[in-house]
């Protein structure tokens, strides 16, 4: 069973994307289609709790909440400009609730992003990897 | 059975059990990490029927990312934390060894200005200073506690180092316990190379050769007492895959962790009335700061904690190396977009320093309605003070010693700090606690030792009060924050119960 369903998954497609400034060096050494298969696989290990969280917290992000978020149009649909923007405002947010909020997102999203073994070794993390391999 | 990977072969996997099962021992040990695994060891050499009881795993080799092995080694996949006026996640073991499997080996003793305290303030006199010496002694034979090699220590450290010493500032490789360490970096992950005396290769296999009974997955579920004397444990219950697993003995040891031990307690009534039961958590809060450079650093290339600076730790801030991976990296930087994927570009060349700091503030465990037991903490003044200062020093040498731009651990627009100037206007700034990164891996506390019920949750024999033969035995009876790494104390203090069972008996 999945851990989300397809239209979260075009969200979270956004999100990395726009985690990264659509960086054309980071995204010429993933797969997002492996790094969505391994939220996916991290979610189902995690309390109920944070996944109920990270649920409610990318439907915060897709349509907005007021008071704690207004958009016209919902995340996905935004140019990167407007996205980046939008996570900023959440990043730096004032509201210590809103911060946790996207640090769930984060603390999920970035570790499957940033584990991707071709990029790792581009960033020369290679020889610990061999380590690791050894 | 000479290696220790030989001896774990004898280790039972609970969750594997055909039927329920029942069995007899002297005495029965909840939890291996530094404490449970030290005082079966110590038991068990002296001919002592033990049993370990473990909820985790045990994990012959560690070969996976470390985004991987968040979730096979760690609690709740990392995801325990504590909630007050910020949130601080609170990394811990869930394995065979405990969070000793995921610790970066260091080891200090404990503070003879702490020890002090204890006894002189919280008259724990019984606590004697040769005991524990001699204690300490023999920890570090058995462990091979030694200097950390500069050798192999990260250029992330070695940098340090140096820039500390162009300010006239003493430092020192950290005292670690892991013998033929060839400083692959992965430390948090377990160990790649079973260099480092984790309890599952140095504690666990002695106590299995002499004769202690291990049993992996098995989450305890009762703690049982006599029929006609509730005030008298008599054993555990556990939940073992489909199966339970009833152990009997007439002294059982709860080496749980500082979080779950109070649970446990609370859970099956026991000390329910202590005003102490789940209160009093310190956490020595820590957080790090990255530095850009020119040069290559490559932090991972090395051992990433290794060296350490206590210039200031009067004022209750121990510097230590760290590390993050670059797959964890993302999650504790405070910037995302193009910040945060040219801080990925150039992460070969960022340093990290970090520190933890003795803390005045306390939290507790809170039990709410329908849903599991919370740990609050806030952050007190003093303590933000602290962190501020510890922020500001380490900023300012960074950037003497030629750091492009410093990223500090606080959301606000002074995240990065590129010269001294910035440095002095971020120290003029007043920060919230939820305004901060911090992460603490060191939770003390919550069923300290009391000279009385009045006092703590057991005695100076590590007996909880008012229940017959049940002992604690992890970082949840020490009576205060200590400012370095616990994992020593623990174990002094777990050889010191082994001891006088002994002698009791």
């Amino acid at each position: 069973m999945k851990a989300f369903l397809r239209h979260q998954d075009r969200i979270i497609r956004k999100l990395l994307l726009t985690f990264v400034a659509e960086d054309a060096f980071i995204l010429a050494h993933v797969d997002l289609d492996r790094v969505l298969e391994k939220i996916h696989l991290s979610l189902r290990a995690l309390p109920p709790a944070i996944r109920l969280a990270f649920h409610g917290m990318l439907l915060l992000f897709q349509y907005g909440i007021p008071p704690l978020a207004w958009k016209w149009r919902p995340f996905t649909w935004l140019p990167l400009e407007k996205r980046l923007a939008c996570i900023e405002e959440y990043e730096q947010s004032v509201l210590p609730l809103k911060r946790l909020n996207f640090k769930i997102l984060k603390v999920i999203c970035l570790p499957a992003l940033f584990s991707e073994r071709e990029l790792l070794i581009e960033i020369g993390y290679g020889r610990a990897l061999q380590w690791r391999d050894s | 059975m000479n290696s220790p990977n030989e001896a774990l072969l004898a280790v039972r996997d609970a969750t594997q059990l055909q039927k329920d099962l029942a069995e007899s021992y002297d005495v029965i040990v909840v939890g291996s990490g530094a404490g449970g695994a030290v005082v079966a060891k110590e038991l068990a050499e002296r001919g002592v029927r033990v049993v370990i009881v473990e909820q985790g795993g045990w994990h012959r080799q560690h070969r996976d990312l470390p985004s991987e092995a968040l979730q096979r080694l760690y609690q709740t996949s990392g995801f325990t934390m504590t909630i007050g006026n910020t949130v601080i996640p609170v990394p811990l073991g869930r394995c065979l060894g405990g969070t000793t499997v995921i610790n970066s080996g260091t080891c200090f003793r404990l503070p003879p200005v702490i020890l002090k305290q204890w006894r002189e303030q919280r008259g724990l006199t019984e606590l004697g200073d040769e005991e524990l010496t001699h204690a300490f002694d023999r920890i570090e034979k058995f462990l091979h506690v030694a200097p950390a090699d500069f050798k192999f220590m990260s250029r992330s450290n070695t940098l340090m180092q140096e820039l500390f010493a162009k300010e006239g500032i003493w430092g020192a490789p950290l005292q670690r316990n892991a013998i033929g360490c060839s400083g692959c970096g992965m430390c948090c992950y377990g160990c790649t190379h079973f260099a480092k005396q984790s309890m599952d290769v140095s504690y666990l296999p002695c106590a299995i050769r002499s004769g202690a009974v291990v049993y992996t997955g098995a989450q305890v579920t009762r703690i049982l007492s006599e029929p006609n004397n509730p005030h008298r444990v008599c054993g555990i219950m556990a939940k073992a895959g489909k199966h339970t697993l009833q152990l009997r003995a007439k002294t059982v040891i709860l080496a749980a962790g500082t979080l779950a031990t109070p649970q446990l307690l609370r859970k099956h009534r026991i000390a329910r009335k202590n005003p102490h039961l789940g209160k009093h958590l310190t956490l020595h809060p820590a957080t790090k700061l990255f530095a850009e450079f020119d040069e290559e650093i490559s932090g991972w290339e090395g051992t990433g904690q290794a060296h350490f600076v206590d210039v200031l730790k009067d004022e209750g801030i121990l510097f230590e190396g760290i590390f993050v991976p670059p797959d964890l990296v993302g999650m504790t930087f405070p910037f995302s977009g193009e910040k945060l994927s040219a801080f990925m570009r150039h992460y070969s060349r960022i340093v990290s320093y970090g520190f933890l700091i003795s803390d005045s503030s306390e939290g507790r465990m809170l039990s709410l309605p329908f849903l599991n037991n919370i740990f609050t903490y806030s952050l007190s003044e003093t303590d933000l003070t602290r962190i501020k200062k510890a922020i500001t020093f380490l900023a300012r040498i960074l950037l003497k010693g030629g750091a492009k731009r410093v990223i500090t651990p606080v959301h606000h627009r002074l995240s990065e700090l590129t010269s001294l100037a910035d440095v002095e206007q971020f120290n003029q700034l007043t920060f919230r606690a939820s305004d901060m990164e911090i992460l603490a891996f060191h939770p003390l506390g919550t069923c300290r030792i009391g000279r009385s019920a009045a006092e703590g949750v057991c005695d100076q024999n590590h007996q909880v009060f008012g229940t017959e033969g049940l002992f604690l035995c992890d970082g949840s009876i020490l009576p205060s924050s200590l400012g370095v790494n616990p994992q020593m104390t623990i174990m002094a203090l777990a050889m010191r119960l082994a001891n006088r069972l002994v002698e009791k008996n």
